[in-house]
């Protein structure tokens, strides 16, 4: 409680009488953590279109003849279901995909849809959804041993699955988790040098009032504790006007979509804001980070021994 | 009160600051360390107050054993003992009452003790009418009196001053003089550095004299 009374003190002081400093340093601040926020709204939403993709890629297992009687039907399902790979397994009687396909094909082929079918050359078959958890390389890998194995199987006669679009979007998936990770590490190394920069300067302004400190017994984290927690603070207040100004970003591209719907590149894509828990921790994010960044400044400056520098 | 024994200085060259400095200083007296530039007044009143450590010897200030301090005791020493600098080290955007108040926000006075002793303190060196101005609206007789007031508020046993008179013109140095004479009186320990032999001769007080870092006579 203490220490945070002497924050307040602190901060009241120093936009009173720094106004200009303090000012440039949050603007400083904001725009590393505007670069970082609009970079983590982008990735989310590349994540989410990938999880679109993903979530309306489908395993089809078509039955011979002989896989439509009930006992190679109830054993093939349980095969799969018991594999825990998907999350849905619905039976498509040939009844069912003829009407399927004459749905789809109604513009097409009108004609055909009107037509009284005698016979029916769509097999029955069991449409799949992959479990969300293996939308990865080492899930998709599980899902081609599976079905390589439930080929073999009496009753199935070919499964689909886009092996090939299945690689291509494991090795897709892998390379852009990679790459995230790496932006991200080096945008928050840039951030942590930019506000440990700003802190630093901030700091430097108040060497007198150290070294004074230090001439009339002040310990160290009497004089450390308030700048670590106007780092902190200053990281906080940044990242939440950052998120703000992310927010006033997203909201006008939206409006710019609905507005040109036709013609807007953003119109076909579901885009979606940050979610709360995202703009929650990157806001405790920039706290420590502000916090850690003047910690290193004022170990390095408030030694003790401050006097002695002149 | 005070006892360096067989104290060394050096510093890398080798530069021996101060060489074999032994004395006593008693609880109560007024003494004045004298020197020529580079005697090594600096570097004896840096040992003193716990700015420096010595090479070897031993220094023992208060009760406490000097070489013994580590870093974290060294503030609680530091408020034992009230500190003056020729350069007044005051903070310029904060005003008199702020500056003087400093030592016992750190040891946790509570705001309404602290006026309380910042606008007695500020009386007995005649400034109790300029507790709200900033430094730099003071002369420099008053802006050292401000830095007496800010090492006498926490009522040290020990005030330290290192050429307080440096930066004034005679007559302000005789006002600052007999100010820290004042609260010698009033049974404070005051240990000044000062080139000033003119005034030490006046005062008749203790005098200790350093050349090329060695004690050569106490007075």
């Amino acid at each position: 409680m203490g220490y945070f009374k002497l924050f307040l003190e602190q901060l009241k002081y120093s936009w009173l009488k720094k106004f200009s400093l303090q000012m440039t340093t949050l603007l400083v601040m904001v725009g590393s953590f505007l670069v970082v926020t609009v970079t983590v709204l982008v990735l989310n939403n590349i994540n989410h279109i990938f999880k679109e993709v993903s979530e309306s890629f489908q395993v089809s297992v078509y039955l011979t003849t002989e896989g439509e009687k009930e006992e190679h039907k109830a054993k093939i399902k349980t095969l799969i279901e018991e594999s825990k790979i998907f999350s849905d397994v619905a039976y498509v009687s040939k009844d069912m995909a003829l009407q399927d396909f004459k749905t789809k094909m109604a513009e097409q082929l009108p004609s055909f849809v009107l037509e009284e079918n005698d016979v029916n050359p769509l097999p029955s078959s069991f449409a799949l959804k992959i479990n969300e958890q293996f939308n990865n390389k080492a899930g998709f890998n599980k899902v081609g041993s599976f079905v390589d194995g439930l080929l073999s199987v009496i009753g199935v006669e070919d499964i689909s699955y886009g092996k090939s679009w299945v690689n291509k979007y494991s090795a897709i998936l892998a390379s852009y988790n990679i790459g995230s990770l790496a932006f991200i590490l080096f945008l928050l190394m840039s951030v942590f040098l930019v506000v440990g920069n700003s802190i630093k300067s901030s700091i430097a302004q108040r060497r007198k009032e150290i070294e004074v400190l230090e001439l009339v017994g002040a310990t160290r984290m009497y004089i450390r504790m308030p700048f670590i927690l106007e780092g902190a603070f200053m990281g906080l207040i940044s990242s939440a006007i950052s998120i703000g100004l992310t927010y006033a970003l997203y909201q006008s591209i939206v409006s710019i979509s609905a507005a040109n719907n036709a013609e807007s590149l953003f119109a076909n894509l579901n885009l979606q804001f940050l979610p709360l828990h995202i703009s929650l921790l990157i806001c405790l994010a920039s706290s420590v980070l502000g916090a850690m960044s003047a910690m290193l400044c004022i170990g390095k400056m408030n030694t003790g021994w401050a006097a002695l520098s002149d | 009160m005070i006892s360096f024994k067989h104290v060394y200085k050096t510093y890398p060259g080798p530069n021996h600051a101060l060489k074999d400095v032994t004395l006593n200083i008693e609880r109560g007296e007024f003494v004045f360390l004298t020197g020529p530039s580079g005697a090594g007044k600096t570097t004896f009143f840096k040992l003193l107050s716990a700015f420096d450590h010595p090479t070897s010897g031993e220094i023992n200030v208060l009760g406490d054993n000097l070489n013994k301090l580590t870093n974290s005791s060294i503030p609680n020493f530091r408020k034992k003992i009230g500190v003056i600098y020729q350069d007044f080290k005051l903070i310029n955007d904060k005003t008199v009452l702020e500056n003087i108040s400093l030592p016992l926000k750190v040891k946790g006075f509570n705001h309404k003790e602290i006026v309380s002793r910042a606008n007695n303190v500020l009386e007995q060196v005649s400034l109790g009418h300029k507790a709200n101005v900033y430094p730099l609206q003071l002369s420099g007789g008053e802006q050292q009196r401000v830095a007496i007031a800010r090492a006498l508020i926490h009522q040290p046993n020990l005030l330290i001053a290192d050429e307080p008179t440096g930066n004034l013109d005679p007559a302000l140095a005789e006002e600052i003089m007999t100010l820290l004479e004042k609260v010698n009186a009033q049974g404070t320990t005051v240990f000044v550095a000062t080139h000033d032999l003119e005034m030490v001769k006046r005062k008749k007080k203790k005098h200790i004299e350093i050349k090329a870092g060695v004690v050569s006579g106490i007075l």
